[in-house]
């Protein structure tokens, strides 16, 4: 398979005070990954440096080949990658459809690709709400929605910060649902979660970061037999 | 009755001209967060600009072509300021493009001067409407019935805009979230530019259609660019609805508070707006501001108490001040004492703003009530200067524990703009009070006793207390209660969940750096030897901010230095040229562009290099 991201040598800053270590990590195309981390491990810090979106940092990323270090967060969104914040940033004012023609971008050569049609039937909740305003949704929607929206500059590679977190269990397992539909479709996906249960059938590799440093990496199954490392670096 | 609607219908027709520059302000602020002090400048380029064109093109067609080409041409001027200084200066501190468009609004000042000429221009009317029609049984221009209908006119095609279209809707996804925005692929520098442009056309627009009501002159920026500010606040920062109604408000009561009103017809406004908010926090149609989302990766430097070089450097600089009075004629002294007053204004203003992170368009306020507590004592009471020392600080304090109360309440630039409401208030106040105040005459013979009467002597005593009150405000910086302070500057939330009392904390950091403001107010009235409105006026006020952010906001040390440097460089520049405004501004400009973390900032980067990856 080839490889999609690599990031190495990641570090962070936030003022004075050093978050990443020298992050490594790699993604290649199709695969789902997920970043495993408790509170504050810097799985989000992680995410956004990817994204650009961190000024304190230093390290080498690569996307489909190429040097993405130090662009601004709009070129390296159109070059592919999508985000999905984990605080679920949907604009309230906006709605459903507003939101989603944020989101667009013109199709891209090599990525899936997405209709408003092909999302509601990703997400169901969201056909119904179209005109709804964002603020007026519930939280879960409101998640559907962020991943929606990215979908709608069709990425080649998402990343996703902590989709499941406090969402009710049938909505996790719905989210579980589409992530599966869109691995199906040719996406890749890297995923953060402080718990290696979610989406564990999808899965195709893990990482494992404490304190800003990368503690393990391999399949879930490895993972498993690892005590040690679940034990102290992860929330089960 | 029927005068009551004449009054009112005019009182409309001047809502049009403001609700567009209004909006402009609004929307440029919902956006790209940028405070535009130089929204008022574009205004008024937009009506000289229209005053050439249409003076040289005829009909109906050459004066309303010339208005929307008038205001196309500014917009143009816009997008070319934007790309050129704002966005190098996105990302720094907050109040850094607020700086750098008020140097572009002295520019503009001066350059307007220089290619119009100073003296009032009176444009042609518009075709076909230079007649009254009669309404009521009374004559009411023609025009201005024009204007009423072009006012919601707008609001309506700004509101379709920002609703229907592709582009409006990314307008009010980035009023949101900005930075999200951008993570989805747009582009924000061409949407920022696009905004701003907007902005500065719908601004130009309203200068522009000003011309056929009042003559076109050089100090319009300055007169518009408050009652701007004021609209846009009452209406709530990024509504452009509540910007339409907040101008119709403010437009009535200009109308009708100098009929009903006449004593107080300069507070009513700012009376009104401090009612705004205090009533409703963000204004009429505003909402409150996302929980302030700490961007990410961005985090202040931790404070640092001097080490033992910058105490030995501090001592050393009052010791070399001291012995000033050993070389220097009587000029240099009496300037110098006045860099010192201000330095001591600077410090007071960083005291609020840098430490208590409430920023304030205002300060003048703290200053001048200490300037009048002494020039009243020694009006009414004969009394030598010197005991206003006490008078004067005592009065500023008071001014501060009322205010203050208010203030804190708000946060932002809601709290900023309320700061210069209660400023605005005590001008007026003292401006049309003039039995006790004198008024525009001011107050005369506040000198101090005959002890201090040599220039030496006020001097020493001028930097005795200045010394000890920068001291002592460093001194608070770091005492427990500065930690506390600037615990809730930080992070209110979670410095309340601590226990700690935010409002209380703030109000009494307010009440403090009001006290100070009041002692360097004092020490000015007995330098000059009298007191004008000025000493409360809102250029003073501004004054403070330039020294504090040219400075640096980060460091004690940073106002000291800027207000060095500006006041100096005020004092030179304005014996030196008649175009003093437009070489302030540049150098404005050029600094923040330049220096855009202040000068002591870049000094502490360079000479003291920490943190990486930054
Ligand atoms: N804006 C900020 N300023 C300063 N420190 C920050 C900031 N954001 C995060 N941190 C710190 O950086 C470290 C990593 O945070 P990060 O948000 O990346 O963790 P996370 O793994 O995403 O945690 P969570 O599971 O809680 O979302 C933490 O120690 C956190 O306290
Ligand atoms: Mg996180």
């Amino acid at each position: 398979m080839s490889e999609l991201l690599a990031v190495r040598g990641l570090n962070a800053w936030y003022g004075r005070a050093q978050v990443l270590f020298d992050i490594d990590l790699r993604v290649d195309a199709g695969e789902v990954v997920t970043l495993l981390g408790r509170n504050g491990a810097g799985k989000t810090t992680t995410l956004a440096a990817v994204m650009g979106l961190i000024p304190g940092v230093r390290g080498d990323v690569h996307f489909g080949g190429a040097s993405i270090s130090g662009l601004p967060p709009h070129r390296i969104a159109r070059l592919g990658i999508g985000y999905v914040p984990e605080d679920r940033r949907v604009f309230s004012d906006l709605t459903v459809d507003e939101n989603l023609a944020v989101g667009r971008q013109p199709p891209r050569p090599g990525a899936p690709s997405w209709t408003p049609q092909a999302l509601f039937d990703l997400f169901p909740n969201l056909a119904e709400l179209r005109r709804r305003r964002a603020g007026q949704m519930s939280g879960g929607e409101q998640q559907m929605l962020t991943i929606a929206r990215t979908l709608m500059g069709h990425p080649s590679l998402v990343l996703l910060d902590e989709p499941s977190e406090g969402l009710a269990p049938r909505l996790v397992e719905q989210l579980a649902r589409a992530l599966g539909t869109m691995k199906a479709e040719g996406l890749t996906i890297l995923v953060s979660e402080q718990n290696p249960r979610f989406a564990r059938s999808l899965t195709d590799r893990a990482y494992v970061i404490e304190k800003g440093r990368t503690r393990f990496e391999g399949t879930l199954a490895d993972l498993d037999a690892r005590p040690d490392i679940r034990d102290a670096c992860l929330a089960v | 009755m029927d005068f009551f609607v004449i009054q009112a219908l005019t009182g409309l027709a001047s809502a049009s001209s403001l609700f567009l520059l209004a909006s402009g302000l609004s929307i440029i602020f919902g956006v790209t967060r940028i405070v535009n002090f130089a929204h008022g400048s574009f205004f008024m380029l937009g009506a000289y600009m229209a005053y050439t064109l249409t003076t040289m093109w005829s009909g109906p067609l050459g004066f309303w072509g010339g208005v929307v080409a008038a205001a196309a041409v500014v917009a143009v001027i816009g997008a070319v300021v934007e790309i050129v200084v704002l966005r190098r200066i996105y990302d720094a501190p907050e109040l850094f493009p607020l700086l750098a468009t008020f140097g572009l609004a002295l520019m503009t000042e001066d350059a307007v001067k220089m290619i119009w000429g100073p003296q009032d221009l009176l444009g042609p009317r518009a075709p076909g409407l230079e007649g009254a029609v009669t309404i009521l049984g009374h004559p009411f221009p023609a025009y201005d019935l024009v204007l009423i209908v072009l006012g919601p006119a707008v609001l309506g095609l700004l509101w379709l805009f920002l609703r229907r279209s592709p582009w409006g809707v990314l307008v009010r996804a980035a009023t949101e979230d900005r930075t999200m925005v951008a993570a989805l692929g747009v582009n924000q520098k061409r949407l920022f530019t696009g905004v701003f442009m907007l902005g500065v056309f719908l601004a130009a627009l309203g200068g522009a259609l000003r011309i056929p009501r009042e003559a076109v002159h050089h100090a319009m920026d300055m007169e518009v660019i408050v009652e701007a500010f004021v609209i846009v606040v009452i209406g709530g920062l990024g509504s452009v609805p509540g910007a339409f109604l907040a101008s119709v408000l403010v437009a009535e009561l200009n109308a009708f508070g100098i009929l009903l009103f006449p004593k107080i017809s300069m507070v009513l406004l700012f009376l009104v707006m401090a009612v705004v908010l205090v009533l409703r926090p963000h204004g009429l149609l505003g909402r409150p501001e996302a929980a302030a989302r700490a961007s990410l990766g961005v985090q202040e430097e931790p404070w640092r108490p001097m080490g033992r070089a910058g105490w030995a450097l501090g001592v050393a600089l009052v010791a070399l001040l001291a012995a000033l009075p050993l070389v220097a004629d009587a000029y240099t002294l009496t300037v110098t004492t006045e860099i010192l007053i201000f330095a001591l204004f600077a410090a007071s203003l960083h005291l609020m703003m840098g430490v208590g992170g409430m920023v304030s368009f205002g300060h003048a306020a703290y200053f001048g009530l200490g300037a009048y507590g002494t020039a009243l004592l020694v009006r009414f009471f004969g009394a030598p200067m010197e005991w206003g020392l006490l008078t004067g600080p005592a009065l500023a304090l008071v001014g501060a524990v009322v205010f203050g109360w208010f203030c804190v309440r708000l946060s932002g630039v809601y709290l900023a703009m309320l700061t210069l409401a209660f400023a605005q208030i005590v001008w007026s106040v003292v401006f049309q009070w003039t039995e006790v105040t004198g008024g525009d005459n001011g107050i005369l013979g506040v000198w101090p006793g005959r002890w201090a009467s040599d220039p030496a002597v006020y001097y020493m005593l001028t930097l005795t207390l200045c010394a000890a009150a920068v001291g002592a405000i460093r001194h608070l910086v770091f005492s427990p209660f500065g930690q506390s302070v600037r615990a809730c500057r930080d992070s209110p939330g979670r410095a309340e969940s601590i226990g700690l009392d935010r409002r209380g904390l703030q109000w009494l950091c307010f009440v403090l750096a009001g006290g100070f403001a009041g002692l360097a107010g004092t020490l000015y009235a007995g330098l000059k030897g009298s007191v004008f409105p000025d000493v409360l006026g809102i250029p003073l006020s501004v004054d403070g901010l330039v020294m504090v952010l040219l400075g640096g906001l980060g460091t004690l040390t940073g106002p000291l230095v800027g207000a060095g440097v500006f006041k100096a460089l005020a004092i030179e520049v304005s014996s030196a040229t008649d175009v003093w405004k437009l070489i302030l501004g540049t150098v404005i400009v050029v600094l923040v562009l330049a220096f855009p973390e202040g000068i002591v900032g870049v000094w502490r980067r360079w000479v003291r290099p920490r943190g990486a990856g930054s």
